[in-house]
């Protein structure tokens, strides 16, 4: 739908528009839209020398990148990446490409044009071998496009609007969003655990995903209020709505100074049962945010980011000194490569790739990028003393057995002693680990659970799959029952056990963590105050009667039924805060 | 200057998935050994063996039969190699 222009002074109609919250938050700015369609479809716009540039340029960038992933893969890992370096070298295809930017087409354009020249042929083949390879080559076209894109830095300044737009982010872009202070983001489609979401909901970047009506066409210039806690976006909003949402932030505000004000206590139940709250954290500049708001520790520091760019020992050194330094005393949790499955490796022959070569599995077949990090994160521990190892997708006791051998090999070649080693733990993120926390107990220090992937192995639900959404939930009965099954099995062999998957972010979730009594949760920064607001506020006991109940309940809705019951029941003024809205639009 | 030859084989595609991306990956590589112009025709349609999407486009399954042609000194050369890659199942069943 068009937004209606009267052609006198009188603004459009205000419009709502509904998305998926991923960060909270509200804001009000312009838009500045950098959706691929707002590349110029017709020709003619561009200039063909600097369109080649930055398309030849992007091909290289792309094929350094290829190639710096590819050094520390086995042979059999390698032959994945070859494909798409096929393709990037394809001389027909960049005369191609080439062509149509002399004619005057703008090269993100030329890109999916002649990628769909020859993608379609092979979609319409009967054979799926050949379908899949349509897709990857559609992927690749996607990713090249985005290259070319990041070739234009101009883009993501907020002088145009200070609400981006766009369909999806590249990590470099959300760092760089991140860094330009843009007020909010809005990502047409985006995935909820995708790394660039991920990302700026650490940083607390308002944003939200997934909108179902956006205007197809470019908006850079609308006026725009994002709230991404009622998960909506209004364009062109009336005076009585901007004035209705001045009051809200005024309380919001008013909140949040409250529970600043807390930030040098332990966070406890009412009745005294502490629980750690600690970060999930991607980038060193992220740091200065958790000490802002008191957070003591990284539960997760995730390391994939690190796989394509600072491979080399010294670079991950650096890396991992950074945060370490700045965090010490507190401990940072390293999780090693987690690879394979949607991030980072495309290993697109797999029928099934959650099912296939992920986490630990990959670094077992490439010792030497495992050995590289071990020793970076060894070097570090050695003068900071507070990194912990985390073992990602761990099935099996071999598969543990097998790093801790490592482990002990680069510590001697570094000659360091047993005792000066880091703690080693690993995920919970299977079905097969979440069973057998005894098991794994005499060989690890700690345990943490990754809900994501757990809940995806418990219900069967692909966690990225677009229909599905809905029913992939980390309160379904099943899944809790499992965590209750593990957290006590980990309890009674003497090992302590912690949560960093979505579901320690979840606020609605909170009281049964709280309930389960683990050690540690470790969060998105952007919900470690209210986290923190909502424990001070809880009755330990009285969370026990509902972790009792909903260990009983059938379905995932019985579940929300009763922990929404229990939101209102003992903590009113903060159910109101928080369950508004987002469930509301749940329609549960 | 020898005058430019240009030679022709048919060959049928005996592996089961056809040239999908590691076949096509292979015969580009072998085509790229040679001075002569390669060229694969299936159904009418003719690509640069040198290239792996257009070989890919081709869709050329099991039991399709293509035509490599070349053209140029080497030529000969060109064809009889390119036909005992493709001859050879490019290693797979």
């Amino acid at each position: 739908m068009a937004l209606e222009h009267s052609g006198t002074e009188t603004s459009p109609r205000e419009r709502v528009i509904r998305g998926i919250p991923a960060s909270t938050g509200i804001v009000e700015g312009t838009l500045l839209d950098i959706r691929p369609e707002s590349a110029p479809a017709e020709i003619g716009v561009r200039d063909p020398d600097e369109e080649k540039e930055r398309f030849l340029s992007a091909v290289d960038r792309l094929l350094e990148k290829i190639r710096h992933s590819q050094r520390y893969l086995t042979p059999e890992l390698r032959g994945f990446l070859v494909f798409e370096e096929g393709v990037l070298r394809d001389r027909n295809f960049r005369s191609r490409v080439l062509r149509l930017i002399e004619a005057g087409y703008s090269a993100e354009r030329a890109v999916s044009m002649t990628i769909e020249e020859f993608a379609r042929p092979m979609e319409q083949a009967e054979f799926p071998v050949f379908q899949d390879r349509a897709r990857e080559l559609r992927a690749l076209a996607r990713v090249l496009a985005q290259e070319v894109r990041s070739g234009l830095p101009q883009h993501l300044t907020p002088e145009k609007g200070e609400i981006l737009v766009s369909d999806h982010l590249s990590v470099q872009e959300a760092i760089e969003i991140v860094r330009n202070d843009f007020k909010g983001v809005i990502l047409t489609r985006g995935g909820k655990t995708s790394h660039p979401v991920l990302l700026l909901r650490d940083f607390r970047v308002p944003l939200l995903i997934q909108t179902e009506d956006f205007p197809e066409e470019n908006t850079t210039g609308t006026p725009a209020i994002l709230d991404a806690r009622r998960g909506i976006v209004v364009l062109w909003p009336s005076p009585q709505t901007r004035e209705q949402y001045r009051r809200i932030l005024e309380a919001w505000e008013h909140r949040e100074a409250e529970l600043l004000a807390l930030r040098e206590e332990e966070t406890s139940t009412r009745d005294g049962l502490v629980v750690h709250l600690l970060a999930n954290v991607e980038l060193p500049e992220e740091i200065p945010l958790l000490k802002r708001l008191g957070i003591r520790g990284v539960g997760l520091l995730r390391t994939e980011m690190l796989f394509h760019t600072h491979q080399g020992v010294e670079e991950q050194e650096a890396f991992y000194r950074a945060i370490a330094e700045d965090m010490a005393p507190h401990p940072v949790t390293v999780r090693l490569f987690d690879l394979g499955g949607d991030k980072v490796l495309d290993l697109s022959q797999e029928a099934n790739p959650f099912l296939g070569l992920r986490g630990v599995r990959v670094l077992l077949r490439a010792p030497h990028l495992l050995e590289a990090q071990l020793r970076a994160i060894l070097r570090v521990h050695r003068h900071t003393r507070n990194l912990r190892i985390m073992i990602p997708m761990v099935t099996s006791l071999e598969e543990v057995l097998a790093v801790r051998e490592i482990l002990h090999r680069v510590a001697r070649e570094e000659g360091l002693t047993e005792e000066g080693l880091p703690q080693l733990g690993m995920m919970i993120e299977t079905p097969a680990a979440a069973l057998m926390p005894d098991v794994f107990a005499r060989h690890v220090s700690f345990f943490s659970i990754g809900t994501n992937d757990l809940t995806q192995y418990v219900l069967a639900i692909d966690r990225t799959h677009p229909i599905l959404q809905t029913e992939f939930h980390h309160l379904h009965p099943a899944v809790l029952r499992l965590l209750w099954f593990s957290v006590r099995r980990a309890h009674k062999a003497g090992v302590w056990i912690g949560i960093c998957g979505e579901m320690a972010s979840d606020l609605e979730a909170l009281p049964l963590l709280v309930a389960l009594r683990v050690e540690e949760l470790s969060m998105s920064p952007s919900v470690y105050l209210d986290a923190k607001g909502i424990i001070h506020a809880l009755h330990g006991e009285a969370t026990r009667n509902l972790l009792e109940q909903v260990l009983q309940a059938s379905t995932l809705q019985e579940v929300r039924g009763l922990v929404r019951a229990f939101y209102r029941e003992h903590l009113p003024e903060i159910a109101e805060l928080i369950l508004v809205n987002k469930e509301d639009l749940d329609g549960v | 200057m020898k005058s430019a030859r240009m030679v022709e084989r048919k060959v049928v595609i005996p592996n089961r998935l056809g040239i999908h991306a590691r076949p096509a990956q292979l015969l580009a590589q072998e085509a790229g050994k040679y001075k002569a112009r390669v060229v694969i025709e299936k159904d009418g349609v003719e690509v640069e063996a040198r290239s792996i999407l257009g070989l890919m486009m081709l869709v050329a399954a099991q039991g399709t039969v293509i035509t490599v042609r070349a053209e140029g000194e080497d030529a000969q050369e060109a064809v009889d190699a390119i036909v005992r890659l493709v001859e050879s199942g490019f290693g797979e069943e």
